[in-house]
């Protein structure tokens, strides 16, 4: 598309038909200010109703303190009550514990339990 | 009896001299009537600017939607452009909120030949004939080249203002506004005037 050099500033034939022969603007309904106005002081008083500033930065900085350190609180507990691995002396220990019962159990079984679980 | 009456003279005075600023300034400090002075000084050319951009029977919901979205955004308001400025952006935006919404609404030209019948007994006819071309050539525009020539050789603002209003620089002004007198132009050439 072609432009030209330079875009004129005035067109004054055009403007003055445009304005000589425009609609005119019909006037506002009477009550039209008092409307707005009113809707403007409704406005005003929700705006005070719910103040809309923030928590000031001390707040803001509290608040994120607190949560850090319930989450590093949480990680140190979960650290200290999970219990350790057992040591060899005490796995061994388990073990034969283990074993005498299992073995007392099975000692106890009578032959007529054996021929009901044959059956 | 005119709400104007309601204010004493000497201090209606006094208001009206006081700048856009001072008032804006008032009203993010919660005084309401420094609203209603801007109101009055400023809701002619934003009705006229409305009308010229919509022809619409809702004229004044539009001019109240202008002056609510001003006064809630008053605190966000940057003083580093003028009021009015700033007034006639949001002007032009519910403008183009308002075409898109209606854009499936009944024809416009359907309205203003209404209003054209209204009136018809009280003015000249062939004032009536210009006035009907005039509306039909701005409605046949797009959108940007209507508001330019409305801001511009209608409203008269300067074109660095309707830069500012319409956040595009001042070349894409004179750019629109050539292409929309162009436009127009031919529109009345086809319809029999040369001008």
């Amino acid at each position: 598309m072609r432009f030209p050099e330079k875009f004129p500033e005035d067109d004054t034939a055009l403007a003055d038909f445009l304005r000589q022969h425009r609609h005119a603007v019909p006037p506002p309904s009477p009550d039209l200010e008092d409307r707005i106005m009113e809707m403007v002081a409704i406005s005003q008083r929700s705006l005070k109703a719910v103040p809309l500033h923030r928590p000031n930065w001390k707040l803001r900085l509290l608040g994120t303190g607190a949560i850090a350190a319930s989450l590093i609180g949480g990680l140190v507990g979960y650290r200290l009550l999970t219990p350790s691995s057992l040591s060899y002396a005490e796995l061994s220990n388990l073990e034969a514990y283990m074993e005498t019962n299992w073995n007392s159990a099975l000692g106890e079984t009578s032959s007529e339990d054996v021929i009901v679980m044959v059956n | 009896m005119s709400r104007l009456a309601a204010v004493p003279i000497a201090s209606h005075q006094a208001q009206a001299e006081e700048p856009d600023y001072a008032l804006v300034q008032r009203c993010i400090q919660g005084d309401s009537q420094g609203f209603r002075l801007l109101y009055r000084r400023h809701q002619q050319r934003v009705r006229a600017i409305l009308y010229q951009l919509c022809d619409s029977e809702a004229l004044d919901d539009l001019v109240q939607d202008v002056f609510l979205r001003a006064w809630r955004g008053l605190p966000k308001f940057r003083q580093t452009a003028q009021f009015s400025t700033w007034l006639y952006r949001i002007a032009w935006n519910v403008a183009s909120d308002h075409r898109q919404a209606s854009a499936k609404s009944r024809d416009r030209l359907q309205v203003f030949k209404q209003q054209s019948c209204r009136r018809q007994e009280a003015v000249d006819v062939m004032h009536l004939h210009y006035q009907d071309m005039v509306q039909r050539g701005l409605a046949q525009m797009s959108f940007d080249h209507r508001t330019v020539l409305v801001l511009h050789d209608l409203e008269e603002l300067p074109q660095k203002e309707i830069a500012e209003i319409l956040a595009i620089p001042v070349g894409t002004v004179k750019s629109r506004l050539f292409h929309a007198r162009a436009a127009m132009r031919q529109y009345f050439q086809k319809e029999g005037v040369q001008l």
